[in-house]
């Protein structure tokens, strides 16, 4: 039998655009691929420009324990209850181990009932050491999913704290979760996460004092979009993952969200793979310098300038000459 | 010369359990030591069936899915779970098991497929290396 083991890119793609029996673990192999190195990401983001992208690409942030996970769920529950025939695709996000390596991916636990569903592909991802929340190979995977016919991509995570907005590049709009018991309103008017949320989601809305804390956002998000001249509010939701209340609302409201003004999102998506690649190229850059800087042993170059004998800036323009 | 300075990612594995079975004590114990043996381990949660447990492994890629047993439905369950991986094209992810197995069955899951089978009272090193040398070396390819 003809498994997908040591196909390349090409082939994994043809795989992906067929409708053989290999698509889905061709997808999956190429998914792996996408993970290893921002080259092999760029690559396979431009063998799939051509392809389908997903309508929806929303990203899902918050704390650790906020319930993203089972809200998640909820989402794919609601969106295989209005498009029957329609597939959907999740990346899962969970820490690696800073001390080994390894991780355990489990956001699947919460989202159990989807492990029949053909039109649900969820892909668990570990970060692998990258910090802002997701990792190097989200932009790809989620091309794959659209090439595999996923109608909307739902982008999980890692649990977040003040500092983590990577989600935003990889994504339409950011979707931030919160539980009561997060903060007041001067947590909310810090600088860092709070500003990439597109949209605010108060989950545990069926704890007791979830009304206050939904009220301290409100309170919160007006004084901001008051002071950035904004129209429309910014939208808040309260939904319970547990009871599945308010998720009905915060599906259509998200669909509402993304239905105006289709070319904006293009030239969005565009700009965030643009951006993609420029970082693709300085990292390279960054590491063919360091091959060289160890390499070559310029160690007496690091002694040069600390000596003085050298100046930073024509140490660095030798080192962009000879870098190969 | 910068591809073959990239590191390796973790190697992936499924480590979880099939059926109407409850007792998590002895799965979570391995999933936790490949992680810090650095593996990346996908745990999906309690009372899988085959066929979702082959439709995650698909869609993980993961190289190997490890099932722990405590019901005494191995034989029947793991070979639903190695006849999926054959019609999802692939059963070259590795199968090997775990947990309360009879030694008069260990013969019959290894001859359904199955790698390996480690019983109660196997070191976490033993199930580790095993795994790490099983994965070394590429299965058959049955083109």
């Amino acid at each position: 039998m003809k498994t997908c083991k040591g196909k390349n890119i090409a082939e994994l793609v043809d795989d992906i655009r067929s409708d053989t029996v290999a698509k889905i673990r061709s997808g999956a192999k190429l998914m792996t691929l996408a993970e290893t190195s921002l080259s092999s990401t760029i690559q396979i983001l431009s063998v799939l420009a051509g392809d389908p992208m997903p309508r929806i690409i929303l990203g899902i942030t918050g704390a650790p324990g906020s319930g993203k996970s089972l809200l998640t769920g909820r989402l794919i529950e609601e969106f295989r209850k209005r498009y029957t025939e329609r597939m959907i695709g999740v990346i899962a996000i969970d820490p690696s181990s800073p001390h080994s390596g390894g991780a355990i991916l489990g956001d699947r636990i919460r989202m159990p009932q989807y492990a029949d569903d053909d039109k649900v592909f969820i892909r668990s991802l570990a970060t692998h050491g990258q910090v802002g929340g997701v990792t190097q190979g989200t932009r790809a995977v989620t091309a794959i999913m659209g090439a595999l016919g996923c109608d909307i991509v739902l982008i999980e995570t890692v649990g977040v704290g003040q500092m983590e907005f990577a989600v935003r590049e990889v994504s339409d709009a950011v979707a931030i979760i919160l539980a009561p018991g997060q903060g007041d309103t001067i947590q909310f008017l810090k600088a860092g996460l709070m500003e990439i949320g597109d949209l605010f989601v108060v989950n545990k809305s069926d704890r007791a004092d979830s009304a206050q804390f939904y009220a301290q956002l409100l309170h919160s998000l007006q004084i901001s979009d008051c002071a950035r001249g904004r129209v429309i509010n910014t939208p808040v939701f309260q939904t319970s993952a547990r009871d599945n209340t308010g998720v009905s609302e915060l599906f259509t409201a998200v669909e509402i969200f993304f239905s105006h003004d289709p070319l904006w999102w293009k030239a969005r998506r565009l700009k965030q793979t643009k951006a993609l690649v420029r970082r693709a190229i300085l990292s390279d850059a960054q590491k063919r310098m360091e091959y060289f800087l160890s390499e070559n042993n310029k160690d007496g170059m690091i002694s040069e300038i600390l000596e003085g004998k050298r100046t930073l800036s024509i140490a660095v323009d030798e080192l962009l000459r000879n870098a190969k | 010369m910068t591809e073959n300075t990239e590191k390796k990612n973790p190697i992936r594995l499924l480590i979880g359990k099939v059926g109407l079975d409850g007792h998590t004590r002895g799965v979570l114990y391995v999933a936790h030591i490949f992680r810090d043996a650095g593996y990346e381990v996908i745990y999906p949660g309690l009372r899988k069936s085959p066929k979702q447990i082959v439709n995650m492994a698909v869609q993980e890629d993961v190289k190997a899915i490890g099932l722990s047993f405590l019901s005494g439905a191995h034989i029947p369950l793991t070979e639903q779970v190695i006849q999926g991986l054959k019609e999802k094209f692939a059963d070259d992810i590795l199968v090997f098991c775990g947990g309360v197995i009879p030694d008069d069955d260990i013969e019959t899951l290894k001859h359904m497929g199955v790698c390996e089978v480690f019983t109660p009272g196997t070191s976490d090193k033993k199930i580790i290396d095993t795994v790490t040398a099983l994965l070394a070396e590429p299965p058959d390819e049955n083109v």
